[in-house]
Parts: C-alpha cells; sequence; structure tokens
C-alpha cells in the first residue's frame, strides 16, 4: 500500500542505509516545499535538515496509519513554520534571492516572479498551494498535515490561488480590463 | 442568467479541478456565462495553477545531503539529549535519567531486528528488564514505554492533532501538540484511551506523561 514501507520498517530498526533511501526518495520534494513556502534555499536546507533530524529520532513511533511522505512533508511544514519567525527578526537572512553568482546553484534560483507573488500569500494559503499544485497532494493529505479539516484546505487552495494570479497579472485583465 | 446563488468556493475549485458530477459541472458551467464574477474566479483559479504547476522541482546540493545525512543523531538519548532538553520535552531529572537509559540502550543496540514494528517500546522493554527495574525515576516520570522523551503512547488517532487536544479537553485532560505534530497529553492512558474512544484511527499520535 504505502510504496515506503518496507524501507520504513528497516529504518525503524535503526537501518540508516534504508533512511537514507527514503531520503532520497522524498527529498526533493521536501526540499521544494520548504523552499517555496520559506522562500530561501538557505532557510529551507535548514529546514529539511531539522525535519531529518526530527524524522529520523520519531521514525520508532511512526505507526504507518498515514503514508510516510505524508507523515514527513508534515514535519516539513511544521520545521518550516518554525523557521519562519526567527528568521524574521534577522535581517541578514531577509530577502534571499537573488542568487550569489558564485553559488554553483545559482541557475535554479527560485524563479524570482512566482515566488515573489508567493512570498506574498498569506503563509496557510502558501503551504497550501504548493503542497496540493507543486507536490501533487490529495485534499486529505494536506489536511493531516496541516491539521485542519478538509474544507479549510480547498478554501486555501482557492484563496491562495486566486491571490497568486492576481499578484501575477495573468488572469485579471481578461476578466476585468473592459469594465 | 441571474447571479445570485454564486457556486461555493469549493465547488468553483471542484469545476476547475473536474471533480464534480456531469450535472452539477453543468449547472456550474451554465452559471459561469451568466456571472463574470465566479467566471473571475475561475479564470484565475486555472491561472494560479498553471503558474505553480510550472514551478520546477528545487535540488538540494549533494553537499547540503551529505552533510545532513551526516548530522542526523545516534538514535538514542545520549547524542540527543541536548536536543531534548533545548526543546523542554524532558520533564524531571533528565540528566541522571537519560544517561542510565542511554548506557542501557547503547548496550542492546546490537539486539535490533526481532521483527517487531515497535523498536522503541521493544528497546525501553528490554532496558527495563536489563536494569532490573533499577531505574525507578524513569518509570515514574514515562511509564518506562517509550522512554526517549515523548511519554507513552497511548494510540495514533485521526487528526487534525487540534481537535484531538480539544477532545481531550472536553474530558479535562490538558493536552498540547509538539512540534512533530504528536499530541502529548497529561493524565493516565486510560483516561486519554476513554476519552479518544470514539476517535477512528490516524497521523497523530498520542502519548501521556
Amino acid at each position: 500500500m504505502d510504496p515506503d514501507e518496507e524501507l520504513v520498517r528497516r529504518a525503524k530498526k535503526g537501518d540508516r542505509f534504508a533512511f537514507e533511501r527514503l531520503v532520497a526518495e522524498h527529498e526533493q520534494r521536501m526540499y521544494t516545499l520548504a523552499a517555496r513556502v520559506l522562500g530561501s534555499r538557505e532557510d529551507a536546507a535548514d529546514a529539511v535538515q531539522e525535519a531529518l533530524v526530527r524524522a529520523w529520532l520519531a521514525l520508532p513511533r511512526f505507526r504507518g496509519e498515514a503514508r510516510f511522505s505524508t507523515w514527513l512533508y508534515r514535519i516539513v511544514v511544521n520545521t518550516s513554520h518554525d523557521l519562519r519567525p526567527k528568521r524574521r527578526e534577522a535581517p541578514t537572512d531577509e530577502l534571499p534571492e537573488p542568487a550569489d553568482p558564485r553559488d554553483r546553484f545559482a541557475e535554479q534560483e527560485l524563479s524570482g516572479e512566482l515566488q515573489r507573488a508567493l512570498n506574498a500569500l498569506d503563509e496557510t494559503y502558501r503551504a497550501a498551494v504548493v503542497l496540493y499544485d507543486v507536490l501533487g497532494c490529495s485534499y486529505a493529505e494536506i489536511a493531516e498535515m496541516t491539521g485542519v479539516a478538509e474544507g479549510t484546505v480547498k478554501s486555501r487552495i482557492f484563496r491562495g490561488r486566486g491571490e497568486l494570479a492576481e499578484r501575477l497579472g495573468t488572469a485579471v485583465q481578461e476578466t476585468e480590463s473592459n469594465e | 442568467m441571474m447571479a445570485e446563488q454564486h457556486p461555493s468556493e469549493v465547488t468553483l475549485l471542484s469545476y476547475v479541478e473536474d471533480d464534480l458530477t456531469t450535472g452539477a459541472r453543468q449547472d456550474v458551467a451554465e452559471h459561469l456565462v451568466a456571472c463574470r464574477e465566479c467566471a473571475g474566479h475561475v479564470r484565475r483559479l486555472e491561472a494560479g495553477r498553471a503558474a505553480l504547476r510550472s514551478a520546477p522541482p528545487l535540488e538540494l546540493s549533494d553537499e547540503s545531503r551529505a552533510r545532513m545525512l551526516a548530522s542526523l543523531p545516534d538514535r538514542h538519548p545520549r547524542r540527543s539529549l541536548s536536543d531534548y532538553v533545548r526543546r523542554g520535552l524532558l520533564i524531571a531529572a533528565p540528566v541522571a535519567v537519560a544517561a542510565g537509559l542511554a548506557a542501557v540502550v547503547f548496550t542492546t543496540d546490537p539486539q535490533f531486528g526481532g521483527g517487531d514494528d515497535d523498536e522503541g517500546a521493544a528497546v525501553a522493554e528490554d532496558a527495563g528488564e536489563a536494569e532490573g527495574g533499577g531505574d525507578a525515576q524513569m518509570e515514574q516520570s514515562t511509564g518506562a514505554a517509550d522512554a526517549t522523551a515523548l511519554g507513552t503512547l497511548v494510540r495514533n488517532v485521526a487528526g487534525p492533532a487540534s481537535a484531538v487536544v480539544n477532545a481531550l479537553a472536553a474530558e479535562g485532560i490538558d493536552a498540547e501538540v509538539d512540534e512533530s505534530g504528536s499530541v502529548i497529553a497529561q493524565g493516565t492512558a486510560a483516561d486519554v484511551r476513554a476519552a479518544l474512544e470514539d476517535r477512528p484511527s490516524g497521523i497523530v499520535a498520542v502519548y501521556v506523561r
């Protein structure tokens, strides 16, 4: 049922190799989630690192009622959330873009316009649209990860997408230009 | 052609996501022809979706990944003790208790692999036996089941965690949500189990301490 079940079973027993394979399977999505929510590669790396430590330590208590990925991404949502207030008080880490040209991953810098629009969204809307549209999670999974009802998740996606489109200026002209 | 009785946000989202039955879809489509406001919502929902789905996946650098994996603590309390203390998860006499537990868990490490799906509890039980009940303090504070930090696991119930906390509060049991989304309740396992009797199983781990 859960494609990660076998590796999870081994990792629970303390098998680091199995855990590393689980990480390899999910790290891209964990990092994409954190980076889009936090708007910063550096903060995202910190959030993922913290999430991995928490996941590794908490894994013996994971019972498999939800998919492992749902459980893991929920921890990323939480670590990303925890990181935000701290970073707000530390102006040196604000507005991480544009990329340092010496960064070998500069070509992967968070795409400017979309990320700026995302950053301007309410944090709960941002998490919802990133989980749904970027990661492809289901309403039910997002409800579990963010601790709200499915109806709330849908409402957040509705508002998050709508605000995003307005900020990107894409849909608005079509509908309101010929007033 | 009337624009009142707008479809709900959820219905409009379902329309865009193609989650409606044929009849419901037809009703919404007819409304959209007549209602510029809702048509605008639909266009924005589609545009927002398109922008988000065009976002490329992001990759950790190999260096970051290696650093993260190398930084994972050993999964016994000696190494992670400072983490727990920093997060305020250990309550009474943490240093003495955890140091004792760490030594015991360390010696039982090679026995991992008993086919049990609840390693945490198994290790703690092993620890209790090996110690011959010599660590009364630990038993007192955590019940000795999954004694690392959170307390004793009672059940995994359906979320959201905040609703679990509310359900416990309704029965007079104080509880809080920790950083991994688990619920930590103050009370006995029996009381907590009774308070959550009607709740289906799910992702939220409920601990007592």
